[in-house]
């Protein structure tokens, strides 16, 4: 950046902001995306609670239905471990139009699960049109009015503080990559655009070309015209054009006039190219 | 004109990030801002007021970004603009020496010449260098209704979990309309027709009467549209909701199917900047030190072969005016279908992305007046319209939730949420939650360079959410710059929200940033507050 503060230049992003977070988006009917961070603090404590235990954890993702309900108890559930050092993860879900939210957890043992961090709720839209079929018509103006003078308040971004849990290397490792270092995407996730690989055989190629500039000089101000075309002089009277050069015998012309029409003078020429012009 | 059966509603979407770098001579991408000016702003400016001094009848909606007006009112950006055109009409006098025994391409190099002199001389003495003047002079004479778009183009579905980020987007885009313009707008355009439901309240709270969706945001929702997208529906918040119709849209935007991709029409990318002598084409990049469009390409799109022929102006033209007949007999043809079905009167809504006529289909704007006359003169089954009028017209209407949806690939949001770009989004929305917080516990900041900070705080928050920038990575061209202005943007929000907090705001930093990052002078931080403040700026 071409800034005038060389403090303003740097263009830094941090690694992680130091707090322990999930946040879960939609992608489309049948993912979502969620991106996650673990701050050292809170790997900390997972490794002082857990002990010798996290060595065997799995980082894992619960992807939680909630759609029918409110409470914790959530009716489908799907576990995917995923990468020690991810802080992203692509999740395929089968459902459309359901409302998910995702913890964050470890996974220890046959199925112990310790939560590090839940998500946001969100709800995928559907596919195809809606079952339901009682309209409801309203009169334009009444639409226009129900909602008139009404303020809605809405709080900042739901990432929900991580559930204080209570090993040491694990615990770094987590930290880490959370932090972007080694951040590993996940493997289902939708397919990165991949460049065409090299051309195998070599495509050598040649393009060439020529054309003509015609210059000179005269006295200032005066009119100068190359093969019928007008041709500006400049204030030292030198001028100069470029024309492409077709095959061909092309008579050059060069006229001027003196800037009170009395004096002129005529140079031509003729110029061929014989060549065929192939290669274009 | 009799009675019509339906109406057809032409929008035009125009915007471009904000790219603006006082400091720099050299950047490649406020070439962005030049070539959009010559090839479709000012052009299409030029053919609808044209169209208005004829007394031609239409009405068509523009959509001008935020960005987009920022820029083409900014006094740098208008005088660099206006070296750029001088240059450009410099080369095409070149050119047209240059092209003397070369008859197939002389009298496209004529036309280039006479172009740039026309956008020259519109520019500079019928705008006045103000060309969203002469947009809201046409509004003013009844024949575009304008509209706006979120502030900086933010995607707003991946704003979600922020929904204080979207919100102030929108309010922020009125509360910039209103300023422009003196008139709230009536309608917006969601960046990339991204909808979620819950955005409409925004709207409805900002005094946004409608926006649009894409076909399945209207076809999906729910209860289901009886109508399809052939009709708004309205949102429990009250606001309405217009579905792009594909069929008009295909027509039209699809390279390959699409009118076009026609044989006739003039190739964009066979530039003389990658045929030319780099001697000859150098004093005309800019400053760039490589080579990039200049603007004057002299071949047709041929067929799929690399050996392109020159371009035939008069067949392009004629192809132009073919083209504008078949889309208005097919909208006649499709009208005439859905009137026969509706016991209300259709309307087709058509968005378009004001670039593709001028810049990417070099004869857009000449098929854009031959449908504007056909329509006019040439049958009485369809009139234009724009949404606002559409609902004026109506007494009832349906209520339905749309779909979440967009017109990216796919319908949803995996262009904006892939691989190459998902990295933006744990820093966009730490970001618009520290926002939030800020506005929240900075209700009377003192002193007032503190103003000064939170105010360049949510300009930097907001210039790093443009779409723009998750696009171009996952599009894969200039992802240098989109990755060095997403980030730019985040390092400055973080630098200030620091010295914020830590009570420690440098006036160096913050009249820095404030010269470097210009857009929105009159930016209120309070808008990412949920106070009653945010509701104030917009009742003013």
């Amino acid at each position: 950046m071409h800034d005038s503060s060389g403090e303003v230049n740097a263009c830094q992003v941090p690694a992680g902001y130091g707090e322990t977070r999930i946040v879960l988006q939609v992608r489309d009917p049948f993912w979502m995306h969620a991106y996650w961070e673990i701050s050292q603090e809170t790997a900390l404590d997972l490794a002082c609670e857990l002990g010798e235990r996290l060595t065997s954890s799995r980082l894992t993702l619960r992807v939680n239905d909630t759609t029918m309900c409110d409470g914790a108890d959530f009716a489908k559930r799907v576990a995917i471990d995923v990468h020690p050092f991810a802080n992203n993860w692509y999740i395929n879900v089968c459902e459309p139009d359901r409302s998910y939210c995702v913890d964050l957890g470890l996974t220890s043992g046959a199925d112990q699960f310790r939560l590090i961090a839940r998500s946001n709720v969100v709800h995928t839209p559907r596919v195809g049109p809606s079952e339901v079929r009682d309209e409801e018509w309203l009169s334009i103006r009444a639409l226009e009015a129900v909602a008139h003078g009404r303020r809605r308040v809405y709080t900042a971004s739901p990432g929900i503080p991580a559930q204080a849990m209570r090993a040491e290397e694990w615990a770094r490792e987590i930290a880490l990559g959370s932090g972007g270092v080694g951040a590993v995407s996940s493997p289902v996730g939708p397919p990165a655009p991949t460049r065409a690989p090299e051309i195998a055989a070599r495509q050598y190629w040649l393009r060439a070309d020529a054309e003509l500039v015609v210059y000179g000089a005269t006295e200032p101000g005066s009119q100068v015209s190359v093969s019928g075309m007008n041709v500006s002089v400049a204030s030292d009277g030198t001028f100069s054009v470029r024309i492409a050069l077709p095959v061909g015998e092309l008579p050059i012309e060069v006229t001027a006039e003196s800037a009170d029409r009395l004096m002129s003078r005529r140079v031509s020429w003729a110029v061929a190219r014989t060549q065929p012009a192939d290669g274009r | 004109m009799s009675e019509p059966k339906g109406y057809l509603a032409i929008l035009l979407h125009a915007h471009l990030p904000y790219v603006r770098h006082a400091h720099g001579d050299a950047y490649l991408e406020e070439k962005w801002h030049y070539e959009a000016l010559t090839e479709t702003y000012i052009p299409l400016y030029g053919m609808l007021a044209r169209l208005a001094a004829e007394g031609v009848p239409y009405r068509l909606t523009v959509s001008l970004s935020p960005t987009l007006i920022s820029m083409c009112r900014d006094p740098l950006l208008q005088e660099r603009f206006s070296q750029f055109i001088d240059g450009l009409c410099r080369l095409a006098e070149l050119e047209t020496s240059r092209t003397r025994w070369q008859p197939e391409f002389r009298e496209t190099a004529e036309m280039y010449l006479e172009r740039f002199q026309h956008v020259r001389s519109v520019y500079n003495d019928a705008l006045q260098r103000d060309v969203v003047g002469g947009f809201a002079r046409l509004a003013g004479q009844g024949r575009i209704e304008l509209i706006t778009t979120a502030a900086t183009h933010g995607y707003l579905p991946l704003m979600e979990v922020c929904p204080s980020a979207a919100r102030a987007q929108i309010i922020a885009a009125v509360d910039y309309y209103r300023r422009t313009f003196g008139t709230a707008p009536r309608g917006m355009w969601l960046p990339e027709c991204g909808y979620y439901p819950g955005i409409d309240a925004y709207l409805r709270e900002a005094g946004v009467r409608y926006f649009f969706t894409d076909a399945h945001g209207i076809e999906n929702a729910s209860p289901r549209p009886r109508y399809g997208v052939y009709a708004p529906i309205y949102c429990p918040s009250g606001v309405a909701a217009f579905g792009r119709d594909m069929e008009s849209s295909k027509q039209v935007w699809s390279a390959n199917e699409g009118y076009p991709g026609d044989f006739d029409y003039r190739e964009f990318y066979r530039d003389i900047a990658y045929d030319l002598d780099w001697d000859y084409i150098r004093p005309f990049m800019g400053g760039c030190p490589a080579r990039t469009h200049t603007g004057i390409k002299y071949y047709r799109v041929t067929g799929r072969t690399e050996h392109k022929q020159p371009y035939v102006r008069e067949w392009a033209v004629n192809k132009a005016a073919t083209h504008a007949g078949n889309f208005v007999f097919n909208r006649e043809r499709q009208i005439e279908h859905l009137a026969s079905v509706m016991d209300t009167k259709p309307i087709v809504v058509a968005p378009y992305d004001a670039e593709l006529f001028g810049h990417w289909w070099f004869e857009g704007p000449e098929f854009l007046e031959f449908v504007i006359r056909k329509i006019a003169y040439d049958q009485n089954v369809i009139k234009l319209i724009t949404a606002g009028d559409y609902l004026d017209e109506r007494t009832r209407a349906q209520v339905s939730v749309p779909s979440m949806s967009s017109w990216g690939y796919m319908g949803y949001s995996e262009v904006w949420l892939a691989d190459c770009n998902h990295w933006i989004y744990p820093h966009l929305h730490m970001m618009a939650r520290r926002m939030t917080q800020l506005a929240n516990d900075y209700v009377m900041p003192q002193p007032d360079l503190v103003r000064r900070a939170l105010n360049q705080a949510a300009r930097e928050l907001m210039l790093a959410q443009s779409s723009d920038w998750a696009f171009i990575m996952k599009a894969g061209t200039c992802v240098d710059y989109a990755v060095k202005r997403t980030k730019s943007h985040i390092s400055r929000f973080n630098r200030l929200y620091d010295a914020i907090r830590n009570s420690d705001v440098d006036h160096e930093l913050v009249s820095d940033l404030e010269s470097t990052d210009n857009i929105f002078p009159d930016i209120d931080y309070t808008i990412y507050s949920a106070s009653p403040m945010a509701s104030a700026i917009l009742d003013t």
